[in-house]
């Protein structure tokens, strides 16, 4: 297959995956009930015309096609609706949103990726010795451990201070409630708001890289090259770094490239843990307030993300390994 | 490494700290928060639906509307009554016939934008919900014809039918007044996101972030000077919280000065930690378990109301669900699932906050007692035909066994379940427990497919609001829409008092009415009322005083119903009058990290370098 071919074959199968969740978005969401009748619980003495007029402003008195139709030419246009629980259009809910998330979830996914590789590297490299046992079983541990378990245990140390840990950070949110910051001021407030979460999750996804490079690399080491250039009289850090690592990467590329893909759709129990106002709390609460129009304008910008993150994992790999290109 | 290399790094090093010092002493200087105003901060948990009034429904809501707007009579902190020395109104004349109602109002009231607040603006707002039908004031506006200003502080209310509810006695009206100036010349009312806002209460939004916090800020214009209310508090912040835990954790660290919880336990958890108060505020706030009274069953047409959903007869039997609610042990659940914060209910009348509660008499209480429940069960036919345990319905034959719903977001619900369940299984009915989020519970009982569930209801301090959802015409008509009816209670002489008390010309007239409602609802319990639930709230005792409980001695600390007692607030010094609480690591120590990393880094990679020049060496 050419290039041109490949590439063409690829942007097209992610635009009809895109296409095919345009329409599942819409179809899933009206299969759970009647945000009207939701929305009104409550009010006092409400009237059938009162619902019904409910049901006219929410365009849901349509019939199905017709809404499916209305839906597909507003998104086109960048109208993703108006929130039905909040009240204001979903697209300036969801900006309002998007940065926390970018910050926290990509930054934390960036360290864990980095630090991860790093430790994999150590420890394929030293198969065996105690650093790679000792980093194996710690690096299980906090990949096993539920999230939000470790999110509350810090909290609970390091917000709250018990026993001897000092109360040194917020309990949570984005930023001091109440405080005017400006500038530098500022960003110190959001650093000091991030720490726990960013901790919780570079931790508990170090281990996902961390293996995959050490097994990845483990196997690269046994391959014939490397026993040539040992057998050249390559040094060893050479052989590590110019012949064995690169080869090695190709795997945890694609995972972190296709990590990075949800990195918009937050961490839900962490960001409801530290309060952290993302998009993966924004989710959450939109179920539980069957926010139809929320739920379906996330779905989009995490449903886009994903799959442009693949193009870009499957463009990358064809251009890094020429062996996939090929076939 | 050469010689050269090693000099150039260490001087990247040195330039580098240098930069981040100079930064660093920059920054220094900003990271003190600027002299902040007086900043009162109180958490809560969940999301406003809107700052508009005419679109917003929940209490969380009504409480930033309380301090943002008035209402034409307020509702006293003492027991809920009017409160005229704190009103724009200052007094009521009723007319003769009963039908038209002049209520004068002060002079000199200003909106927050510095127009003048007339009786115009209350007119037009009154006629406005009526003529919208704005979801939140039908209810109260359905008796009124129309509402007109006379002159400047003058409007004349005028009734459809005689009436009592409207000559100020009681706080009927539940209105909040807007400025005509501003909401007349909008487009699209309900999609109007009303921040900033223009207001005449003592504080006014300013910013929100929807699900994070809302802002409000000292009125410039608020009239209250006239009466003697000078607010204390410069700036108030709703604080939005996802988790009681992280709440109760920003309390401890003084991230926020007061907070409403719905967890006994995390409030118990909270009682003795150092500057911490906690207090179990008696509101109008219940718990109920409701019968499906007969969705199936019911051939009254009221409402447009056709028979649906496959709730089982038994329910719909008034003699079984007297039965069944002498099963209930209404204090075991009072002092295990509330943890004491609540009391035991017998009607959804409030007693201490509201008017017109009625208590039944020692002779007609259907007190706990099992082997009594079990008596009235069978005395009713209800019995184990079969031999399987379970009673049998004497018209059906079949097993009698309810589906009891509980509520995924509500803690309470689930663990009252296993009590239930034990006691009426101890009786033979059989019970299957269900846990379903409150949307989808919503949606059951529109369709009538239940027999049982547990939730509750916040009525408005007026009994009128929650004796109205007993009525017929508010069941759900059909399956698919809403109706506030949820337990299909439908009684023709219930419906007619309802419309009595409406109508009645004297206030001791409408509430012997009231009592009358009352008693027939707890005769056939559509509802077995469990608890008047407390509502649960902590706050820093170091950092602000002077709360105004509602009602006064045992309600609610900040008065939500009103301003007042957020008015009455101040700090207990002045050192803790400061808004921003820094939280977290200084900026300097920030400073030191970075660097520290950064030296550690570069040594690592000098390190690896020196590596790989012996190496190729």
């Amino acid at each position: 297959m050419s290039t041109r071919r490949y590439l063409i074959s690829k942007v097209l199968q992610a635009l009809l995956t895109l296409a095919f969740v345009l329409a599942f978005n819409f179809f899933l969401f009206r299969g759970v009930g009647d945000p009207a009748t939701q929305l009104l619980r409550g009010h006092s003495g409400i009237s059938r015309q009162a619902v019904e007029q409910l049901q006219r402003e929410l365009g849901l008195d349509l019939p199905l096609p017709q809404q499916f139709v209305h839906y597909v030419k507003e998104t086109f246009q960048g109208h993703l609706g108006y929130s039905y629980f909040y009240n204001l259009p979903v697209s300036k809910v969801i900006a309002q949103r998007i940065w926390p998330t970018v910050l926290l979830i990509g930054l934390s996914t960036l360290a864990s990726t980095v630090l991860g590789i790093w430790i994999g590297i150590a420890q394929g490299w030293r198969r065996g010795s105690r650093y790679d046992q000792g980093m194996l079983g710690f690096t299980l541990f906090t990949y096993s451990m539920p999230e939000f378990w470790f999110g509350l245990l810090m909290i609970m140390a390091f917000s709250v201070g018990v026993g001897p840990f000092p109360a040194i950070f917020p309990t949570g949110g984005y930023e001091t409630t109440g405080a005017v910051y400006a500038g530098f001021a500022h960003v110190i407030d959001v650093v000091n708001h991030m720490v726990l979460p960013f901790v919780v999750l570079t931790l508990a996804y170090l281990g996902e890289y961390s293996l995959i490079m050490r097994s990845s690399l483990l196997e690269t080491l046994g391959e014939d090259f490397i026993i040539t250039a040992r057998a050249k009289g390559v040094k060893e850090n050479r052989v590590l770094y110019g012949h064995a690592v690169p080869n090695a990467l190709l795997p945890t590329m694609t995972v972190t490239i296709l990590q990075f893909g949800f990195v918009l759709s937050g961490v839900i129990t962490i960001e409801l843990i530290f309060n952290w106002p993302g998009l993966g709390l924004l989710t959450a609460t939109s179920v539980d307030q069957r926010d139809f129009p929320i739920l379906q304008g996330l779905f989009l910008l995490f449903s886009t993300s994903v799959i442009v993150a693949n193009l870009v994992a499957d463009l990358l790999y064809s251009y890094l390994d020429p062996r996939v290109r090929a076939g | 490494m050469t010689k050269m290399a090693r000099v150039a790094a260490a001087a990247m090093a040195v330039t580098m700290l240098a930069g981040l010092t100079l930064a660093g002493t920059a920054f220094a200087q900003t990271a003190t928060p600027p002299k902040e105003k007086v900043t009162f901060i109180y958490g809560t948990t969940g999301s406003n639906s809107s700052l508009n009034p005419l679109v917003g429904y929940l209490g969380i809501d009504y409480t930033i509307w309380a301090l943002e707007y008035n209402l034409p009579i307020e509702f006293s902190t003492e027991n809920f009554g009017p409160d005229y020395d704190h009103s724009i109104v200052t007094s009521v004349d009723t007319a003769s016939d009963n039908l038209s109602f002049t209520y004068h109002m002060r002079s000199g009231l200003k909106w927050s934008d510095g127009q003048p607040f007339t009786a115009n603006d209350v007119a037009w707002t009154l006629n406005f919900y009526k003529e919208r039908g704005i979801s939140n004031y039908a209810a109260d506006l359905s008796i009124v014809e129309s509402v007109e200003a006379t002159d400047d502080t003058t409007f004349v209310i005028h009734a459809e039918k005689p009436t009592s509810v409207l000559n100020g006695q009681t706080v009927w009206m539940y209105e909040y007044i807007l400025p005509e100036h501003v909401w007349s010349k909008l487009d699209e009312p309900k999609k109007f996101e009303n921040v900033p806002a223009v207001g005449s209460g003592p504080w006014v939004v300013t910013q929100q972030k929807p699900g994070d916090f809302v802002r409000l800020e000292r009125n410039p214009n608020y009239w209250g000077a006239q009466v003697g209310l000078t607010p204390q508090v410069d700036v108030v912040i709703e604080k939005l919280f996802n988790d009681e835990n992280q709440m109760a954790a920003a309390l401890q660290r003084g991230e926020i000065d007061f907070a409403f919880f719905d967890s006994a336990n995390i409030l118990n958890s909270l009682e003795g930690k150092p500057n911490i108060a906690t207090h179990g505020a008696v509101i109008p706030l219940f718990d109920e378990l409701a019968f499906n009274a007969g969705s199936a069953f019911q051939t009254n047409p009221a409402g447009g109301f056709v028979p649906h959903g496959d709730g089982i007869r038994a329910v719909s039997d008034p003699a079984f669900r007297r039965a069944v609610a002498q099963a209930i042990d209404k204090q075991t659940i009072v002092d295990k699932v509330f943890g004491g914060f609540a009391t035991v209910a017998d009607s959804p009348v409030q007693p201490t906050a509201t008017t017109g509660n009625w208590d039944p008499p020692a002779d007609q209480a259907l007190s706990f007692d099992l082997d009594k429940a079990k008596a009235d069960l069978t005395a009713a036919g209800y019995t184990d035909t079969d031999g399987d345990g379970t009673v049998n319905d004497p018209e059906t034959g079949e097993n009698v066994v309810l589906r009891y719903y509980t509520r995924t977001s509500d803690q309470n619900t689930i663990k009252t379940a296993p009590f239930v369940k034990s006691w009426l299984n101890q009786i033979g009915v059989g019970v299957k427990v269900l846990a379903v989020s409150s949307g989808k519970l919503t949606t059951i009982i529109e369709a009538g497919d239940y027999e049982l569930f547990h939730w509750g209801w916040f009525p408005n301090p007026d009994p009128n609001y929650i004796l109205g959802i007993f009525t017929c015409e508010q069941r759900a008509p059909e399956p698919g829409v809403y109706g506030n009816n949820d337990s299909y209670f439908c009684d023709a002489g219930y419906d007619r008092l309802y419309e009595q008390q409406l109508t009645a010309t004297s206030t001791e007239q409408r509430i012997d009415i009231i009592h009358q409602m009352q008693e027939i609802l707890y005769e056939q319990q559509p509802y077995i009322m469990l608890s008047y639930t407390n509502y649960l709230e902590a706050y820093r005792t170091d950092r602000f005083t002077g709360y105004v409980m509602q009602p006064e001695g045992t309600g609610d600390l900040l008065a939500t119903w009103g301003p007042l007692s957020f008015i009455n607030i101040r700090p207990v010094t002045a050192a803790a009058a400061g808004a921003a609480k820094s939280e977290g690591i200084p900026g300097w120590v920030w400073l030191g990290i970075v660097v520290g990393l950064i030296v550690v880094a570069a040594g690592v990679m000098l390190g690896r370098r020196r590596v790989s020049d012996e190496d190729r060496a």
